[in-house]
């Protein structure tokens, strides 16, 4: 998972093993997700319903983000940035 | 091979041991003041952490195998873990907040080290007749050896704190 993480991002995010740990036992102890699958000392984590609503809710404030520097840059061009103080 | 040395800061040690594991010595064991090293021409990056705190410590060492760290040695009060590759390879905490909570804790079990000190120290002042017992020459040298010893440490704990409060600022 943290190799995938550093892939997904091109190498920006770097997931620690102390890090992750800690992550998934947040994650477990909001009810996020929870181990579905246990081989061995292997552990399989999954979403939640709640897990997923709260993807599906960051995804939306996300887009919401966007949404407003896009509003704000609206017609920003090479020439509008030349207009500005250095 | 074996080395003696104290070091007060962990993470002049950690660099440290891994200055060993560049020129080919691997840490295999620690315990206060010896530290002990193994030939192998295999770079690894050494990591310590302190998991005085960890409630669960077999299920976190589990977890930490299972990402391809291997725990090198452990006591009660601290952990080095090695892996294969360079420094930047291999950090234990990669954001701040981690960073930041892993360091708050630190902090607090050298408050805690700091109050045991002073009051093992003061204690001795409880022992009946102690100013009296002060005259004689070996009571009085066993005292002042104590005493010394316990200023010392106290004195090395204050610096850790400096540190760790000084790193814990520049996050």
């Amino acid at each position: 998972m943290m190799q995938q993480i550093e892939q997904l991002t091109d190498g920006r995010v770097r997931m620690g093993p102390g890090t992750m740990y800690g992550v998934l036992k947040n994650l477990l102890e909001k009810g996020w997700i929870k181990i579905v699958e246990e081989a061995g000392r292997q552990k399989i984590y999954g979403l939640t319903t709640s897990g997923y609503e709260v993807c599906l809710a960051e995804r939306a404030r996300l887009s919401q983000v966007l949404q407003h520097a896009n509003d704000l840059l609206k017609g920003a061009t090479d020439e509008k940035i030349q207009t500005l103080p250095k | 091979m074996k080395k003696f040395k104290l070091y007060l800061n962990d993470e002049t040690e950690e660099r440290w041991v891994n200055e060993m594991s560049r020129k080919g010595w691997q840490l295999t064991k620690f315990s206060p003041f010896v530290y002990t090293f193994e030939r192998e021409d295999t770079v690894y990056t050494y990591r310590n952490e302190m998991i005085t705190q960890r409630p669960n410590r077999s299920e976190y060492f589990a977890f930490l195998e299972e990402t391809g760290v291997e725990i090198v040695h452990a006591n009660p009060f601290w952990a080095y873990y090695r892996k294969a590759g360079t420094e930047e390879s291999f950090e234990l905490f990669t954001d701040t907040s981690s960073t930041k909570r892993y360091l708050e804790k630190k902090l607090q079990t050298y408050w805690i080290t700091l109050l045991f000190l002073l009051i093992s120290m003061l204690s001795l002042f409880l022992i009946p007749n102690i100013v009296q017992e002060m005259t004689h020459p070996v009571t009085a040298s066993v005292m002042i050896g104590f005493a010394v010893l316990e200023v010392l440490l106290i004195v090395a704990i204050f610096s850790i704190i400096y540190r760790t409060k000084k790193h814990l600022r520049s996050l």
